[in-house]
């Protein structure tokens, strides 16, 4: 009885020994999402002739859209999949701003120009991971080439969970 | 015990027919000789019981104290760290005892990321029970399952951290140095073996709760707090195995 308690205790005692290094499980740089949506407007008439306009707001998926950072000390450039409904972006935490070129269709060259404006603030995580930047979103300025609006739908880019901050809104 | 309990209620149950038939002799009623004899019963009756409760309460006393041996190797093996914890109990009756614990801890946070050192003193109380029945007279190994209050002084010394960033350098800060007090519950579980004569060892186990885990929200948590584990989690468990020396003698009443 008392072997196999003492056995039992070697067992346990090499097992809690046996470290390794700290893993982070979560995103040490966060992004902010961005969502795309489609107003779709059809203007007809009804079964007794009168005007009749239909205005559907949804989601839509985009045909690899693209996302290029400018001005920076490394450019990174984000590719979505072929019917994309949402794209990640960082910010950079050492600039109040950061300026995107949107490219929604990649056999369009139709592109956008997008300029976020925010707040950086550093938060901790844990000691495996450290410190990251989170981020208040404060403006967004656009051209309209071919976008019709961005909305501010979370301001608060705090992880890279799957909430859309921004929502970039085209016409059908 | 439970042999102790029977005897005692079987000495009982035989003095009472004698204490009823006195109290329900008729003559008695009006005699005051018989009522004083009545009494007189009565008080051996409680006199001998009394007796018979000091013989079960009479048992041997023990203070032992145990040196933790997990964690100063366990935290050797970990690097940059350690911790010592000794425990001390005292029988206060024959199978639960009062416990007081205390040690220190503390080590080097040296990540690429994070740099800072830390330390802790920490002080336990409890009450510790054992379910084991003793096999022979002088058998003292045991099963314990028990509760804790321990209280944690600490501090974090100045942290130094890189923030990475995508578009470039990483950014460099530092966190201020922080004082504080924590506190926990536990629920501990273990076993004694008496090795030699009055030579033990053993080990327990232990669910630990914080109770004032906020106290790091949005700094640095120290990586481990002594006697609970890492500071920054709400529940923890640990591990200590122990040898100690046990003194006894005999309570004389």
């Amino acid at each position: 009885m008392r072997a196999i308690v003492l056995l039992l205790i070697i067992a346990i005692w090499g097992f809690s020994c046996k470290k390794s290094e700290p893993e982070c499980f979560a995103p040490r740089s966060v992004s902010a999402q961005i969502g795309f949506m489609v107003i779709d407007t059809v203007v007809g008439v009804d079964s007794f002739n009168r005007p009749d306009t239909t205005i559907r707001i949804a989601d839509t998926g985009l045909y690899y859209p693209t996302l290029l950072s400018l001005e920076q000390d490394t450019n990174i450039v984000f590719m979505g999949e072929r019917a994309a409904d949402r794209l990640p972006c960082f910010l950079n935490p050492a600039t109040p701003s950061i300026s995107y070129v949107f490219q929604p269709n990649r056999d369009n060259a139709q592109k956008d120009t997008i300029t976020i404006s925010y707040e950086p603030y550093e938060h901790f995580i844990s000691n495996a991971c450290g410190y990251t930047y989170y981020y208040n979103i404060k403006d967004v300025q656009y051209t309209r080439n071919i976008l019709d609006s961005v909305l501010i739908n979370d301001a608060n880019v705090r992880s890279a969970a799957q909430q859309r901050h921004l929502i970039f809104y085209f016409i059908d | 015990m439970v042999l102790q309990l029977f005897k005692r209620l079987l000495f009982v149950a035989t003095l009472l027919p004698c204490y009823s038939a006195l109290a329900q002799d008729s003559l008695a009623n009006n005699d005051t000789l018989a009522a004083a004899m009545n009494a007189v019963d009565t008080s051996a009756l409680t006199n001998r019981d009394s007796l018979s409760l000091k013989k079960t309460k009479d048992y041997e006393r023990q203070l032992r104290v145990m040196v933790d041996m997990f964690n100063p190797i366990n935290k050797a093996f970990a690097g940059n760290q350690y911790g010592y914890e000794l425990s001390l109990d005292y029988n206060i009756s024959k199978d639960a005892f009062l416990v007081l614990e205390a040690g220190r801890g503390g080590g080097k946070v040296d990540y690429e990321h994070l740099k800072y050192a830390y330390n802790n003193t920490f002080l336990k109380v409890g009450i510790e029970r054992s379910w084991f029945d003793p096999m022979y007279r002088g058998d003292w190994d045991m099963l314990l399952i028990g509760l804790r209050y321990g209280i944690g002084f600490g501090q974090r010394g100045v942290a130094d951290y890189t923030i990475p960033n995508p578009f470039g350098q990483a950014a460099q800060g530092s966190s201020p140095a922080q004082n504080y007090i924590a506190h926990w519950g536990e629920i501990t579980a273990g076993l004694r073996f008496e090795l030699f004569p009055r030579v033990y060892t053993g080990w327990n186990v232990r669910m630990r709760f914080h109770f004032n885990s906020g106290i790091f929200d949005g700094a640095v948590a120290p990586l481990y707090l002594a006697g609970f584990g890492p500071a920054d989690k709400s529940t923890a468990f640990g591990f200590n195995y122990y040898i100690g020396y046990a003194l006894r003698w005999h309570r004389q009443r």
